[in-house]
């Protein structure tokens, strides 16, 4: 291949081509066996670098995230981001996840990408939400492109905090924000309705109420941020936008993609201006069986089987579901008892989450136990289920992938769709044969 | 075949075609992060439908057809009807790069070789690009390069690495 065609292939690969262009490349492609060799050559080169780096990257230790004066402000969040750090588990968006550390870590630059919001009134000591300096450590920072001395930041200030430039922006509505350089900031317009703009680097937030019509809003080149009232890190490195939130929800939007909430515990990244995706970041308890809700149970069994439930003293908790029943031994088919969750539970989303995980505690008596899963309604209900044998009669903590759900039943028309995490209606317990007690407690989602 | 054995036999398949899944993937998104979520996404689906694989059919093929829909749910459907004459050109391109799972073990093995001996920019830039997944942009502006000079440079890279890993290929058919 000569050197224009080693530069278009390159160019291909990179993305570096309009859509016109790149039609007439494939096309040309398509009649040329040589040109088709090269590309998927190249392709099958570029997956065993990406993949030898991994395999390095993942043996050698990891790598410090962050300097001494950066881990003294912030200990909680850089070590919480290094938890996450890639565990091989086949879920989506876990790819991101990991990466979020690598860039808040290394905080690389990018090119500028444009001026900040242009209309905004002047500074108001007065104003609530202004902003000041309230720590330095480390180089000096710039304003405007010189040295800051002063305590207060105008409306429409560009900052611009060098490596090893720590700094904690606050207003007086309580409002904090913490820097690590290299970072690059342009303040919008102060008070109601806020706007700043991360051009590059990292930053992280607390952020005091806000009224829902005049909420924080921070921009990068992907991504914009709506903040009501919440903690939460903002990264980007141009080509990625990254957001986690601690507390409080935020709604991330960029102009070619649905805007998705978060909400506490949640993070996403915005790759490309193609797609956000959302994940979570630690466990959410969904059911602890202690609020009158979650009392309400219904309940069925096959012909000559009995089963009752109530709520005794659970696992270091007030309350857990106690089953008690006898399936019968014989009968038409498969034998069973099963409790489900009642009108209550509505519809769930789960999609943030890998599986779930609850304690269990029953009788040692090898019944097999299922954990139902279920979508739609009347004859179109769709059920998957997670089993295990009742192997003890301690507390255990069971936790499923929701890979490790398998079909059980599927009506016709909702066949290979799978299990819809998104928008399931009920849980229920279902034991598959002797007799004895199994108590239930604390069912929460896991990453 | 037990349900159990099934999706064993399925995702070994997949780990064995890790590979070239990643590959088409890219060849998608451009992007190596975005081929990475999307391949993890696709991940997901086979361990979901495992049961609908058939085995002695193209495992490849089945899971090709997974990562283009798993893509073509994340893009703008302006661009549906180009996605999917790519990823038909991807398809062909890949197909005839394809070999057995020895010849490609083989062929890690003599890359990752290759991949310790590179060293100064080479190095620099197949970091930034596959391991860290930055964008084009801006690796040339971290780099200083230009568009150009960057594509010439990972050319560059790839062809010392290609022509590195052949040759040790060689001395192992020669020893």
């Amino acid at each position: 291949m000569n050197a224009a065609g080693a530069l278009e292939l390159e160019r291909y690969l990179a993305g570096d081509m309009p859509d016109a262009e790149l039609e007439a490349f494939l096309a040309r492609a398509k009649r040329d066996p040589h040109a088709l060799r090269s590309i998927g050559e190249a392709l099958l080169e570029e997956s065993l670098v990406h993949e030898c780096l991994q395999a390095e990257a993942s043996v050698r230790p990891a790598p410090e995230p962050c300097r001494e004066g950066a881990r003294r402000r912030r200990p909680e969040t850089l070590a919480a981001r290094q938890v996450h750090r890639r565990r091989g588990r086949p879920v989506g968006a876990r790819r991101s996840l990991a990466l979020l550390p690598l860039a808040a870590a290394a905080l690389l630059a990018v090119w500028l990408i444009g001026p900040g919001d242009p209309a905004v009134p002047p500074a108001d000591k007065n104003d609530p939400a202004q902003l000041y300096v309230a720590e330095h450590t480390g180089p000096g920072f710039t304003v405007n492109g010189t040295a800051h001395d002063a305590e207060a930041l105008r409306p429409g200030d560009r900052l611009d905090a060098p490596r090893g430039c720590g700094l904690t922006l606050r207003s007086r509505d309580g409002t904090t924000f913490t820097i690590e350089g290299p970072t690059r900031l342009a303040l919008g317009r102060a008070g109601p309705g806020t706007q700043l703009r991360l051009e590059r680097g990292a930053l992280a937030a607390q952020v005091a109420p806000m009224p829902k019509d005049a909420p924080l809003v921070f921009r990068t080149s992907q991504a914009e941020v709506t903040v009501v009232g919440t903690h939460l890190d903002v990264a980007t490195n141009g080509d990625t936008t990254w957001v986690r939130v601690e507390a409080g929800q935020v709604r991330v939007a960029h102009p070619r993609a649905a805007a998705v909430v978060l909400r506490a515990g949640q993070r996403a990244a915005v790759i490309d201006g193609v797609r956000t995706t959302v994940a979570a970041t630690r466990p959410r308890l969904e059911l602890d069986f202690e609020h009158p809700p979650h009392r309400s149970w219904c309940q069925d069994r096959t012909p000559g089987s009995t089963l009752s439930y109530d709520f005794v003293e659970g696992r270091e908790s007030p309350a857990a579901l106690r089953v008690r029943y006898r399936v019968a031994p014989i009968g038409r088919g498969k034998q069973w008892v099963w409790v489900a969750s009642n009108e209550w539970f509505g519809t769930r989303d789960w999609s943030a989450y890998g599986g779930i995980a609850f304690w269990v505690k029953g009788t040692g008596n090898g019944a097999r136990v299922g954990l139902d899963l279920g979508f739609g309604k009347n004859a179109g209900l769709v059920r998957y289920s997670f089993s295990f044998a009742d192997e003890s009669s301690e507390w255990r903590r069971i936790e499923a992938r929701w890979c490790d759900f398998g079909a059980k039943l599927v009506p016709g028309g909702a066949e290979g769709r799978g299990l819809d995490v998104g928008r399931i209606d009920c849980v229920a317990f279902v034991i598959g044969g002797g007799s004895g007690t199994m108590l239930f407690d604390d069912l929460e989602l896991v990453p | 075949v037990p349900e159990s054995d099934q999706r064993d036999r399925v995702l070994r398949l997949a780990v064995e075609h890790r590979a070239a899944m990643w590959a088409f993937a890219k060849g998608l998104a451009k992007n190596p992060h975005l081929a990475e979520d999307v391949l993890q996404d696709t991940f997901v689906v086979i361990c979901e439908k495992c049961a609908q694989y058939h085995h002695g059919t193209n495992f490849l093929a089945w899971a090709r057809t997974i990562i283009r829909y798993r893509f073509l749910a994340a893009v703008d459907p302006a661009r549906h009807r180009l996605v999917s004459v790519e990823s038909e050109v991807l398809e062909q391109a890949l197909a005839a790069t394809e070999s057995d799972g020895d010849a490609l073990a083989e062929r890690r093995d003599a890359w990752k070789d290759c991949l310790d001996r590179v060293r100064g920019r080479a190095r620099k830039v197949l970091e930034l690009r596959y391991r860290d997944g930055l964008g084009i942009a801006h690796l040339a502006e971290r780099l200083r390069l230009s568009r150009n000079a960057l594509y010439t440079l990972l050319s560059r890279a790839r062809r010392a690495l290609r022509d590195c890993a052949g040759r040790r290929t060689r001395m192992r058919g020669v020893r």
